[in-house]
C-alpha cells in the first residue's frame, strides 16, 4: 500500500529529477560530451575545484554582491522614506529613478570600467546601481500604500507626525523595502555574473568565462550549480524576512 | 446650561473636485454630556463626513465644530474613534500592543501599561487573547480590541462608526450589549453611526435621522425613553421603530432618485 | 503614477494637506517637474564632465552630437533593431513554451510537484550564465541569444501563467458551464480572459531581464545590437557612444514597460493583478 501522500508529493519530484538526470546522462554518453559533460565528469571537477579556491571564488563574487547590495539600501530606503511623504521630493526624483531603472545594470559597464577601472569598485557600482533604483520604488510604494484608518488610529490616540511616522509609516513600509531587497538581489546575481565574466579576474562568473574557453566543461556545470543554490538560499533568506515583517498581503513593484 | 459635549452649528462640507453638491449642508446636532446619540441614514448621506469632523481628521468649509465649547482643530485622545472594519489595527502588534497604542504614545509607565491593559482586556472580555495578532482573533473581538484601545485613554467623547456593521447578526447583537455594559460604567458621550434602526434603539437616548444627501442635515430627532438594558422585544421599542423606519424609507427613496 | 499617487496617498496628504489645498489657488502643470530634474540632471552631468576627461566622462554636448551622427547614419536604429529583435523574437519562443506549462502547473497539481525542481532551482540560475552551454550548443549566431531570451522569459511567464490559472474565480467556470457551455468554452470565456492579465504582468517583469540578458550576450558573443555597440565603443574610448547606447536602452525599457500597462489597461478595464503602479 502506497501512501497517498508520498504518491502526491515526493513521487513527482524524484520523478522529474530521475528523469532529467536520465536524459542528461544519454546525451552525454550519445551526443559529444562536450555539449552535455557526464555526471562523472561534474563530479569530478566538482572536487577539483572544491579542494582548489572555489570558496574563495564564491566568496569574492558575494561580498561584491552584498557590499553593492548593503551601501545602495542604505541609501535607497530613506529617499523612498522621503519620497513618499514630501511631494516635492518625489515630484523631483521620480522622473530620474524611474528612467534610470530602466538602464540594465550591465550596459553601465563600459561606464564603470572608464570611471573606477577594471576593479572591485567598478562591479560593486554596479551591483549598487540595479538594488538602489528597485528598493527606492518599493520602498516609496510601502508608504504610499499606509493605511489611511491606521494613521488615523494613531492621530485619534495623540500621536504626533513624527510619533505615526515611527509608529505606522515605518512598519507598514518595511516589508515593501524588503521585497525591493528580495528583487534586488535577483538582478545582482545577474548583474555580477554578466561583469565577472567580462571584466572580472575572479570570482564566479570569472569562474564560469574561464571555464567555457578552456572547455572545461564539468566547471561550467558546477559553477551554474553553485549559482542555482547560493541564489535559491537568499532568496529563501528574503522571503523570510518579508513573512516576518508581515508582507503576506504585499504586492510587488 | 452646561456646555455640551459636541455641537454642530451650521456645518456645511464640500469635498473638492467631487462635483459642485456639498456633503453637508446646514448640520445641526448637539450631544449631551452623558448622553449617547445616534446617527441614522440611508448611504451616501454624509455621517461618516460628519464624524470625520468631529474626530478633526477634516474641517468644515462652514460652521463651527465644537467640543465641550472649544472648536474641534484636529484628532486626539479625548475624542475616541472606533472604525468600521479592522483596517485600523496594526497587523504588527499583538491585541494588547495594540490596546496599548495610546498610553505609549503618552509615554506612561510599564507597569501602568501592563495595569491599564489587564483591566481592559477583562472589561471587554478578552483575558487571555491579549498575545494573539490581529489576523488571529474574530471580527467581534478585533471591534473589541478597537473599544479597549480608544478607552485606553480615557476620552470624553466616543465616536463610532458603524463598527458592527462587518459583522454576523449574532455577534452584532451580543455586542451590541457588551457596549451598553461597558458606556455604563463611565457614561462618555457617544457619536454612533448606524443604518440600522434597530441597533439604534437598543443603544441611544437619542436617535437622530437624516436626509438623504448630498446637501444633507439633521432631518428629525426622536427621543428613546426606556431603561436599559433594553428588551429587543419590548413593544415600546416596536413603536418607535415604526415610525424611525417610516422616516428611513422616505429617505431611501430620495437617496435612489 | 505620479498624479494619481499624489492624491490617494494617505500619509501624504496628511503631511502636506496645503499641497492639496493650493491646488486650485497656484497651479504649477505637471510637466514641470520632469523638466525641472532633467535641468538639474544635465546641470550636475556638465559639471561632472568638464571635471573629467572626454573619454572617461563625456559632455551632454558631446552625447547629443554623437546621437545625431548614429541616428543620422542609421546605425542606433540597426543596432537597436537588432536587439529589439533578439527580446521579441526570445519572449515569443519564451512564451509559446511557458503559457502552456503554466496552464499545465496550475491545472494539475501532480504536473507542478514534477516542474518544480525544474523552476525552483533553475530560475535563480541568471540567463547569461548559461551563456557559456548556448555558445557551445549554437554557436556564436542568432540562435544562442533566442535561446537565452528564451530561457530568461520562461520562468517569470510559466510562474505568472500558473498562479493566473490557480487564481481563477471558480464561480466564473460554474456560471459558464451551467449555462450550457462546455468545458472548452468555459476555458475560452472565464479561464483565458482571467489567466491574460498574469501573463502580462509576468511578461513585464520578465522584460527587465531580458534586457539585461541581451546586453550581456551582446557583449560577449554578438556583432551587433546594442549591447556590441557599448563594447565596440570602448576600443576607441567612445563614451559618447557608449552613453547614447546607455540612454537609448533606458529608453526602450521604460516605453515597453509602458507599452505592457497599456495593453493591459486597454484589455482589461478592471483591476489589474496585485499592482498597477510598477
Amino acid at each position: 500500500m502506497i501512501d497517498k501522500r508520498f504518491v502526491n508529493t515526493v513521487l513527482p519530484y524524484l520523478l522529474s529529477v530521475a528523469i532529467m538526470l536520465g536524459m542528461w546522462q544519454l546525451a552525454a554518453t550519445q551526443i559529444n560530451p562536450l555539449f552535455f559533460p557526464r555526471l562523472e565528469t561534474v563530479w569530478r571537477s566538482f572536487w577539483v575545484l572544491a579542494q582548489g579556491d572555489l570558496a574563495s571564488q564564491v566568496l569574492v563574487s558575494l561580498t561584491r554582491i552584498l557590499t553593492g547590495f548593503g551601501i545602495a539600501s542604505l541609501v535607497a530606503v530613506p529617499i523612498g522614506l522621503l519620497m513618499g511623504t514630501i511631494p516635492a521630493v518625489h515630484r523631483l526624483l521620480d522622473g530620474p529613478v524611474e528612467f534610470f531603472r530602466f538602464i540594465p545594470p550591465i550596459a553601465m559597464i563600459v561606464l564603470a570600467v572608464a570611471w573606477f577601472g577594471a576593479s572591485n569598485v567598478a562591479i560593486v557600482f554596479l551591483i549598487g546601481f540595479s538594488t538602489i533604483f528597485i528598493v527606492t520604488i518599493n520602498t516609496e510604494a510601502g508608504v504610499l500604500h499606509v493605511v489611511r484608518n491606521r494613521i488615523r488610529a494613531g492621530q485619534m490616540m495623540g500621536a504626533g507626525f513624527w510619533q505615526v511616522f515611527r509608529l505606522v509609516v515605518l512598519p507598514s513600509a518595511i516589508p515593501h523595502a524588503l521585497i525591493g531587497m528580495r528583487i534586488s538581489m535577483g538582478a545582482a546575481f545577474s548583474t555580477i555574473v554578466s561583469a565577472e565574466m567580462i571584466a572580472g579576474d575572479n570570482g564566479l562568473g570569472y569562474l564560469l568565462q574561464d571555464a567555457r574557453t578552456t572547455l572545461r566543461t564539468g566547471n561550467i556545470f558546477v559553477g551554474i550549480v553553485l549559482l542555482g543554490a547560493i541564489g535559491m538560499l537568499t532568496d529563501r533568506v528574503f522571503r523570510a524576512l518579508v513573512d516576518r515583517f508581515g508582507g503576506e498581503h504585499v504586492g510587488a513593484r | 446650561m452646561a456646555v455640551a459635549a459636541a455641537e454642530f452649528r451650521g456645518v456645511a462640507k464640500v469635498f473638492t473636485g467631487r462635483g459642485s453638491s456639498p456633503a453637508l449642508e446646514d448640520f445641526e446636532l448637539q450631544i449631551k454630556e452623558g448622553e449617547f446619540v445616534c446617527l441614522l441614514g440611508p448611504s451616501g448621506c454624509g455621517k461618516t463626513t460628519a464624524l470625520s469632523l468631529l474626530a478633526g481628521f477634516d474641517r468644515p468649509s462652514s460652521g463651527t465644530v465644537l467640543h465641550r465649547g472649544r472648536p474641534v482643530i484636529g484628532p486626539g485622545a479625548d475624542r475616541g474613534v472606533v472604525f468600521q472594519g479592522d483596517d485600523s489595527l496594526m497587523p504588527w502588534l499583538t491585541a494588547t500592543e495594540n490596546l496599548l497604542l495610546g498610553p505609549r504614545i503618552r509615554k506612561v509607565p510599564v507597569g501602568e501599561q501592563r495595569a491599564t491593559a489587564e483591566r481592559l482586556l477583562a472589561l471587554v472580555g478578552l483575558v487571555g487573547h491579549g498575545n494573539k495578532y490581529p489576523r488571529e482573533l474574530s471580527g467581534g473581538m478585533k471591534q473589541r480590541i478597537q473599544i479597549a484601545r480608544v478607552l485606553a485613554n480615557e476620552p470624553d467623547m466616543l465616536l463610532m462608526d458603524e463598527p458592527f456593521a462587518a459583522l454576523d447578526a449574532q455577534t452584532r447583537t451580543h455586542l451590541q450589549d457588551e457596549l451598553v455594559r461597558i458606556w455604563s460604567q463611565t457614561r462618555p458621550a457617544v457619536l454612533f453611526i448606524t443604518h440600522d434602526v434597530h441597533e439604534a434603539l437598543i443603544l441611544a437616548d437619542r436617535v437622530a435621522v437624516m436626509r438623504a444627501g448630498p446637501c444633507s442635515a439633521v432631518r428629525i430627532t426622536f427621543q428613546v425613553d426606556a431603561p436599559r438594558p433594553r428588551d429587543r422585544s419590548d413593544p415600546r421599542l416596536a413603536a418607535d421603530y415604526g415610525e424611525i423606519q417610516r422616516v428611513m424609507a422616505e429617505e431611501f427613496q430620495r437617496a435612489r432618485r | 503614477m505620479s498624479a494619481r499617487a499624489e492624491t490617494s496617498s494617505p500619509w501624504r496628504s496628511v503631511f502636506a494637506p496645503s499641497w492639496s489645498q493650493t491646488r486650485t489657488a497656484h497651479p504649477v502643470p505637471g510637466f514641470v517637474w520632469p523638466i525641472a530634474s532633467a535641468l538639474i540632471l544635465t546641470a550636475i552631468w556638465t559639471l561632472a564632465a568638464n571635471r573629467f576627461d572626454v573619454t572617461v566622462f563625456p559632455s551632454p554636448l558631446a552625447t547629443a552630437r554623437e546621437a545625431w551622427r548614429l541616428i543620422a547614419s542609421g546605425a542606433l536604429e540597426e543596432h537597436a533593431g537588432i536587439s529589439i529583435a533578439r527580446l521579441i523574437g526570445g519572449f515569443a519562443i519564451g512564451g509559446m513554451i511557458a503559457v502552456p506549462v503554466g496552464f499545465a502547473m496550475g491545472i494539475s497539481p501532480f504536473f507542478r510537484r514534477m516542474m518544480e525542481p525544474f523552476t525552483e532551482f533553475f530560475r535563480f540560475i541568471p540567463a547569461i550564465a548559461m551563456v557559456v552551454f548556448t555558445l557551445i550548443w549554437f554557436g556564436i549566431g542568432e540562435a544562442s541569444k533566442l535561446f537565452l531570451i528564451a530561457y530568461n522569459s520562461f520562468f517569470s511567464i510559466a510562474m505568472a501563467t500558473e498562479m493566473g490559472v490557480a487564481r481563477v474565480e471558480r464561480s466564473r467556470i460554474h456560471a459558464v458551464l451551467s449555462l450550457g457551455g462546455s468545458r472548452w468554452d468555459a476555458a475560452r470565456l472565464a479561464i483565458l480572459p482571467s489567466v491574460v492579465p498574469y501573463i502580462l504582468q509576468g511578461m513585464r517583469i520578465g522584460m527587465g531581464r531580458a534586457f539585461g540578458t541581451i546586453v550581456s550576450a551582446e557583449i560577449l558573443a554578438a556583432n551587433s545590437g546594442l549591447g556590441y555597440l557599448i563594447y565596440s565603443a570602448r576600443e576607441f574610448s567612445r563614451m559618447d557612444t557608449v552613453v547614447v547606447a546607455i540612454v537609448t536602452l533606458g529608453l526602450l525599457g521604460l516605453a515597453a514597460d509602458r507599452a505592457f500597462v497599456a495593453l493591459a489597461r486597454r484589455l482589461y478595464r478592471h483591476a489589474l493583478p496585485g499592482n498597477d503602479n510598477l
